[in-house]
């Protein structure tokens, strides 16, 4: 993917409505860009599951499964990064405690849905993570992978 | 669903993956998500290329729908091209001297279902392609 006019970066914007299913989309179109940018399939692997994660959780919660409202999803691709954003219409918003929250294996038995896990998986796997919300728009996650190469051994 | 991207040479492929999973998850046929995939290529090429004059400040716009029916994506550039199309069935020859290019559109009528362009003089030319979830839905016996 060629940097074109000397622009440092290029935006993909992907508009979703909100259905459980349409997460899946979300991650495979972000696997075939990182999987062309140069990612190592773990991080491929790790970057799709953190974007499952954000988008169900914009579906389900900031949305509340209301089909008709959109979930935006914004790859921005950098020569040494991607930043994907997920941004909801906030029909419910996100408590900024939630988002430090450290779930325990022993709560997670006693829960049905085995769900909770979502907010902590996307600050282990990505290299920056960062919850906002915006009175108007709705609640954003911020996620940037850094694309490391690997170090040039010289003889 | 809507994807928006860049007039930028290489983000077709980002396009073709993510309608694949989506043609995929809507039941169509691995052959027919093939026909979709080549199809939607050529029509963001064309976009990116002649429509958009690969300026990337210029985007290209493809929205897919869903009914019972059928698949249909649309794609617009900001350009403003003349709406043509070859007729159907395609004559694949009728270049005296046939390039390797130039093929884009032919392809695209050959394999969807249905195809329409519309030029648009505030949203650009708009390319609309059908794949029916049934093959035999397209084919008449009156």
């Amino acid at each position: 993917m060629s940097e074109a006019d000397g622009a440092t970066e290029q935006i993909i914007e992907m508009r979703l409505p909100s259905r459980l299913g349409y997460e899946r989309i979300a991650m495979d179109t972000a696997a075939s860009l990182a999987r062309r940018m140069g990612f190592t399939p773990e991080r491929i692997d790790a970057l799709r599951t953190a974007i499952g994660e954000a988008v169900t959780n914009a579906i389900e919660h900031g949305n509340q499964a209301d089909a008709a409202m959109k979930v935006v999803v914004v790859l921005t691709i950098r020569t040494d990064e991607l930043i994907i954003s997920v941004a909801d219409q906030g029909r419910k918003v996100l408590d900024p405690a939630q988002t430090f929250l450290q779930p325990r294996i022993t709560d997670a038995f006693q829960r049905a849905d085995k769900g909770g896990w979502g907010i902590w998986l996307i600050r282990e796997l990505m290299d920056e993570v960062e919850f906002s919300f915006a009175p108007g728009s709705g609640n954003q996650v911020r996620m940037v992978v850094h694309l490391e190469r690997p170090p040039v051994i010289k003889p | 669903m809507q994807l928006i991207i860049p007039s930028v040479l290489g983000y077709e492929v980002v396009v073709r993956d993510a309608v694949a999973s989506f043609a995929q998850r809507y039941g169509l046929p691995p052959d027919r998500i093939e026909d979709v995939k080549t199809v939607l290529c050529e029509a963001c090429t064309n976009a990116i290329e002649h429509g958009n004059g690969s300026d990337p400040h210029r985007r290209v716009r493809v929205c897919c729908t869903v009914d019972e029916q059928s698949l249909v994506i649309a794609v617009c550039d900001e350009g403003e091209l003349p709406p043509t199309l070859p007729g159907k069935p395609v004559e694949w020859f009728s270049m005296p001297y046939p390039s390797r290019r130039g093929l884009g559109l032919k392809l695209i009528v050959a394999l969807s279902d249905e195809v329409s362009i519309a030029a648009d003089p505030t949203f650009g030319t708009c390319i609309r392609l059908v794949f029916y979830r049934d093959p035999r839905s397209g084919i008449h016996t009156s």
